[in-house]
């Protein structure tokens, strides 16, 4: 049986009954028909209809919830997370972009969720002091998922676009937060997330040309991380992406073409020399129209010392944690929407975490 | 019902409601200045719209499967780009591209003639460009504008399509003397900022355009090849006072024998001008 996505279908027809099941889902609610009805009625039913406590149901008593600032775990601390922010943003709504999924019911369903969160700053949050602006930010939450708990979460939110929206500087936050770090106990976990990242061999020099991604996905996204972040061959950028491909990129940027796609991710891994990138892990999904949707989750590691995006060179070590979505059309990026939180970024070049 | 219709339907017959449910809930809506993300901001704005205007009545121009164009005629009342209004009698045209996902409206990329409607206003053009600079900031450029070709000249477009390909070859390889090419000789063309004429006059647009923006380059966003002719949405990227310039532009053209006869050229130049007053998001 087919398990739909998003695509072409409202808001109303999501949030449906949704019949019988359509996938294996052993453990889960019944009223559930498929990984994809589970995450995002879930989503609604907690965020939106304000049934919290819903995450008692839906969560692992011990759940880690991974985030570029750190690792928390258990339940308890996801409801506190999601009332401080509905704190902030009371009228939040979670639009669901795409529910890229992998695994079954024996491993465990992973599902990398993209949402375009709309609010109005009504509340103080961790951003800053209320505003009253209404903000729009990107946020891809991946989560494992195993009889009807999310037991591991790795959440990337475009922190830096709700600071813009708000009428504030990034940079000015993340000095503030790091400020209050310098003044706590030093954290070890980054540094040894980044020594991780930074032993990894180094592949040898590979060829440009593009794997089929409709063909091997998998491959196609090693290529992308071996060929293009890693060795630097930008060029294959040309090859594997539209002319008139729409890039997504934190800070809310939309840009447009071969030019500007090449010139982000070429601006990001000048910032950080010897940046290495990671593969943590990858799924891949139909969608209706033939194209391919593709999830990939992974890490940065590198020194801060390139002033294209991030200001002045710190000389420090700085951790990435994000999620990059491509759209596949015609086998090659139609779009590709990459998420991860440059206040916490920002936060590690000023000293912090 | 296209978008036309329905546009029509709504600022005509007040049918907001059946607007709305054209667009899928987490449509976006973007045009040169910046996006707005949800079904229900999109028929808000629509309804802005209406309320800058009394008795507003809409001319479809062209209604395709993925572009229309509209001209919105009325009596001004005030409310748009933060000009006041006294009644004025004017007339605002706009391309809208529409991509949907089965049925629904999912993208609507928007391109209109606002600088023709400042002037028609007798408003400043420099005061309105930074008043709508102001509230629109952005991000720093990133990138170039040809990419990876260097100190190559423009390549051919290739696309197979000789009216794109001789298009690409006029705009970006700046070969004006291909428009003879392609133009038939009594050619119309109607351009943004209320221009119109022939092809001599596109030719004098063009011109105009690359004095400002001496690396204007124009990047195929999508077509739509209708019977009788081809719909082109672009995306314009230059610089201009030490600022990187980024415009979407429409153009429909009407061909007859291979030959364009009819080109209705849209780009939103309050957009261009107001680039400079747009603050840039450094971090």
């Amino acid at each position: 049986m087919t398990v739909p996505g998003v695509d072409g279908r409202d808001i109303a027809e999501i949030l449906a009954p949704q019949g019988p099941r359509r996938q294996p889902l052993r453990g889960f609610d019944d009223d559930y028909a498929d990984l994809v009805d589970y995450i995002l009625r879930c989503t609604h039913r907690i965020w939106e209809q304000k049934d919290i406590g819903l995450i008692e149901t839906h969560y692992g008593e011990d759940c880690p919830i991974h985030l570029m600032t750190g690792t928390t775990y258990g339940l308890a601390g996801v409801v506190d997370g999601t009332l401080r922010t509905l704190g902030g943003f009371p009228d939040r709504t979670l639009v669901g972009e795409a529910v890229i999924w992998s695994g079954d019911e024996d491993k465990g369903y992973l599902s990398s969720h993209r949402i375009t969160s709309t609010g109005t700053n009504w509340g103080g949050s961790e951003l800053g002091a209320a505003t009253g602006r209404r903000v729009a930010f990107t946020t891809i939450a991946d989560c494992l998922c195993r009889e009807n708990r999310i037991v591991e979460e790795w959440l990337v939110r475009d922190n830096s676009a709700i600071v813009w929206a708000m009428g504030q500087n990034p940079h000015d936050v993340a000095r503030a937060q790091a400020e209050a770090d310098m003044r706590g106990e030093p954290q070890t976990w980054r540094q040894a997330k980044i020594d991780k990242i930074l032993a990894a061999a180094r592949t040898a020099f590979p060829s440009r040309s593009v794997p089929d991604a409709p063909a091997d996905p998998h491959e196609w996204v090693r290529w992308f991380v071996d060929t293009i972040l890693n060795h630097r061959r930008l060029a294959g950028v040309r090859e594997a992406y539209h002319p008139n491909v729409r890039v997504y990129a934190p800070g809310n940027r939309r840009l447009f073409g071969h030019g500007e796609a090449i010139g982000w991710w070429s601006a990001l891994l000048g910032c950080f020399g010897g940046a290495r990138v990671r593969n943590d892990h990858i799924a891949v999904q139909p969608a209706d129209d033939g194209s391919l949707d593709i999830a990939l989750r992974w890490e940065l590691a590198g020194r801060h010392n390139g002033p294209a995006l991030y200001g002045e060179p710190s000389g420090r070590d700085c951790y990435i944690l994000a999620v990059t979505h491509w759209r596949i059309t015609g086998g090659r990026v139609a779009a590709e929407w990459t998420v991860f939180d440059e206040v916490a970024l920002l936060r590690q070049i000023e000293g912090g975490l | 019902m296209s978008q036309a219709q329905a546009l029509r339907r709504a600022w005509r017959d007040g049918a907001y409601g059946a607007l709305s449910e054209t667009y899928l809930h987490r449509a976006q809506r973007e045009d040169a200045l910046g996006h707005i993300v949800g079904r229900e901001a999109i028929v808000a704005e629509a309804i802005a719209i209406e309320a800058a205007f009394a008795s507003l009545d809409v001319a479809v121009r062209h209604d395709g499967t993925e572009v229309c164009s509209i001209e919105l005629q009325g009596r001004y009342t005030g409310g748009l780009l933060g000009i006041e209004g006294e009644g004025a009698e004017v007339r605002l045209r706009q391309h809208r591209w529409s991509r949907r996902e089965r049925t629904h409206v999912v993208e609507d990329i928007v391109v209109s003639d606002h600088l023709a409607l400042v002037d028609a206003l007798g408003a400043s053009r420099a005061e309105v460009a930074q008043a709508v600079g102001a509230a629109a900031p952005t991000q720093p450029p990133l990138g170039e504008l040809r990419s990876g070709q260097g100190q190559l000249a423009v390549e051919p477009l290739g696309s197979g399509d000789r009216t794109l390909d001789t298009l690409h070859a006029i705009w970006n390889g700046r070969h004006f003397d291909r428009i003879a090419n392609i133009y038939a000789a009594d050619a119309t063309w109607t351009g943004p900022g209320g221009r119109s004429g022939g092809r001599d006059d596109l030719r004098t647009w063009l011109c105009q355009l690359v004095a400002q923006l001496p690396d204007a380059t124009v990047l195929i966003d999508r077509t739509e090849a209708f019977d009788g002719g081809l719909a082109i949405l672009w995306r314009l990227f230059g610089h201009r006072g030490g600022r990187r310039v980024r415009l979407i532009g429409s153009t429909i053209l009407t061909l007859s024998d291979g030959k364009i006869v009819a080109d209705d050229t849209l780009v939103d130049e309050l957009a261009l001008l107001a680039t400079p007053y747009r603050p840039l998001l450094t971090l």
